[in-house]
C-alpha cells in the first residue's frame, strides 16, 4: 500500500543525473562521458523532433551538450531534477532555432493530427526505448483531445502559446489553461504509476 | 488589469513555461514572478519533469559524429566557475542576477573578453538562456550601444537592428512610485510608439529588459511612467528618450 503522499515523492533523492552534473561541474571529464551516454540520445531525439532536420539537430544537440559541460557548476538541484534541467536546455535551444528560422515567414498552420505518433520514423531500437515511448503514450492518453493538441503543438512543434491559440482558434487564456491542466494531469498519472 | 488579476494570470503560465511556449518577454516576466512565488516555482519544477518525459521519449540514437565532436570539444572548452560561494546564492537572487547582467554588459561594452563575461552572469540555471542572449547581443557585430542618464537613472540600450533584438540595462533607477510602473516604447519608422513592456527596478535600482520588435527602421526608444500594469498608449511625457543611429 502506498503511504507516501504524491507531493512527497516528487523530490528524487537518488537523482543520478543531478549527481553526475555536480561531478561534471567540478571538471570531471569521465563523469561527463557517463552523462553523455545517459542523455545524448534524449537531447538529440528532442531536437530532432522539434527541428526535423538531422544536420541542424546534430548542431543544436552539440551546442546543448557543450552548454551542459560549461554551465554544470551553475545547476541548482533545489530548482528541479537533473533530467529536467538538461531537457529544458535542449528543448529551449531547439525551439529558439525553429522560431528564429520561421520568424520571417508566415507560420501557416495545418490542422494538427491529433494522434501522437512521431513523424520521424524512428526505430525503437531497445526495449527500454519502446517502454519509455509506451509510457508517455499512456500519459498522453489521459488527456482530453484539446489538452493533448495544445501540448503537442507547443512541445513538439515549438509553437508559442499565442501561435497555439491562433492555430486552434481559441482564446489565449484557454490555451494557458489547457497546457497547465494537461501537464498537471500527466504529472498525477506519473505520480500514481511510480 | 488589476494587480490581482495580473498575478492570477501569471500563476496560470506554469504549463506554458514548462513547454517553452512563452515568448522572450513573457518568459522574463514569468521568471521574475517565479523568484518570488514558491508555489509557482514548485509547480514549474514538477511540470518541467513532465515535459522532460515527453522529450526523453523522443530518444533517437545520436550519431557517432556527435559523440566524437562533443567529447573532443569538451577537452578544450573552459567551464564556468561559480564566482560567488554557492551558499550565498539564495540571499538575493534577483538583485544578484541583475547585478551580474549589468556587470556582464559593462564588461562587454568596455571590450573585455567574452570568457570573463559568461563566467559571471548566470547564477541560476533557468536564466542561462536569457543571459546567453544578452551576451550574444552585446557581442553581435551590428549592435549599437546608446546611453542616457537622467533624474530617474542611468540607462544603456544595446540594439541589434539586424536581429530585431534589444536589451535595456539600467542602474540607479528610481522606483516609479506607488501604483506606477515604467513602460518602454519603441518609436517605429512612422514615429508610432509600440509598447515593449513594463519594467521596474529591483531593490538596488537595477533593470534588465530584453526586447523584440521590428527595429530595422526604428527611430529610438522612450520610457514613460504609467499606471501599474502599463497602458495601451503612453499617457505621460517620456522620462527618457534615445535615438538610434
Amino acid at each position: 500500500m502506498k503511504v507516501v503522499a504524491a507531493t512527497d515523492v516528487d523530490f528524487e533523492p537518488q537523482d543520478q543525473i543531478a549527481m553526475l552534473i555536480a561531478e561534471v561541474g567540478k571538471g570531471d571529464e569521465s563523469a561527463f562521458r557517463e552523462l553523455y551516454e545517459l542523455t545524448a540520445d534524449w537531447v538529440y531525439g528532442v531536437t530532432l523532433r522539434v527541428l526535423r532536420d538531422p544536420s541542424q539537430s546534430e548542431e543544436v544537440a552539440q551546442e546543448v551538450l557543450l552548454e551542459i559541460w560549461r554551465t554544470a557548476a551553475r545547476y541548482d538541484r533545489t530548482k528541479g531534477s537533473g533530467k529536467a534541467w538538461i531537457m529544458t536546455l535542449a528543448h529551449r535551444r531547439a525551439v529558439d532555432r525553429v522560431r528564429s528560422a520561421q520568424s520571417g515567414r508566415d507560420r501557416e498552420q495545418k490542422v494538427f493530427d491529433q494522434s501522437y505518433e512521431p513523424e520521424i520514423d524512428t526505430v525503437a531500437d531497445t526495449v527500454e526505448t519502446r517502454l519509455e515511448q509506451e509510457r508517455v503514450r499512456r500519459y498522453l492518453a489521459e488527456l482530453t483531445d484539446s489538452q493533448r493538441e495544445a501540448i503537442s503543438l507547443a512541445y513538439f512543434k515549438g509553437y508559442s502559446q499565442r501561435e497555439v491559440a491562433q492555430a486552434l482558434d481559441v482564446p489565449l487564456g484557454t490555451v494557458k489553461t489547457r497546457m497547465r491542466d494537461g501537464l498537471i494531469r500527466m504529472r498525477d498519472a506519473m505520480g500514481a504509476a511510480s | 488589469m488589476s494587480p490581482d488579476r495580473e498575478t492570477e494570470d501569471l500563476h496560470l503560465l506554469s504549463g506554458a513555461y514548462a513547454l517553452d511556449a512563452l515568448d522572450d518577454l513573457e518568459r522574463v516576466r514569468f521568471e521574475k514572478h517565479l523568484r518570488g512565488c514558491e508555489s509557482c516555482a514548485a509547480e514549474v519544477a514538477e511540470l518541467s519533469d513532465v515535459a522532460a518525459e515527453l522529450g526523453s521519449a523522443q530518444r533517437v540514437k545520436a550519431p557517432d559524429s556527435l559523440r566524437t565532436a562533443v567529447l573532443a570539444e569538451v577537452t578544450r572548452t573552459p567551464q564556468q566557475v561559480p564566482v560567488v560561494p554557492r551558499e550565498s546564492t539564495d540571499s538575493r537572487p534577483v538583485t544578484r542576477y541583475v547585478g551580474y547582467a549589468v556587470a556582464a554588459v559593462a564588461l562587454v561594452v568596455a571590450g573585455i573578453g567574452i570568457g570573463q563575461v559568461v563566467a559571471v552572469n548566470d547564477t541560476q540555471p533557468e536564466l542561462v538562456a536569457e543571459s546567453s542572449e544578452l551576451v550574444a547581443l552585446a557581442t553581435a557585430p551590428d549592435t549599437q550601444v546608446v546611453r542616457s542618464s537622467n533624474d530617474n537613472g542611468r540607462f544603456a540600450y544595446l540594439v541589434s537592428q539586424e536581429s530585431n533584438r534589444a536589451v535595456m540595462v539600467g542602474e540607479g533607477v528610481q522606483t516609479p512610485g506607488n501604483e506606477r510602473t515604467y513602460q518602454m516604447w519603441l518609436l517605429d519608422a512612422q514615429g508610432d510608439a509600440i509598447s515593449m513592456g513594463v519594467f521596474e527596478p529591483n531593490s538596488t535600482g537595477e533593470v534588465v529588459l530584453p526586447m523584440e520588435g521590428d527595429l530595422a527602421g526604428a527611430q529610438g526608444f522612450a520610457v514613460t511612467v504609467e499606471p501599474s500594469g502599463g497602458s495601451q498608449v503612453a499617457t505621460t511625457d517620456p522620462i527618457d528618450v534615445v535615438q538610434l543611429a
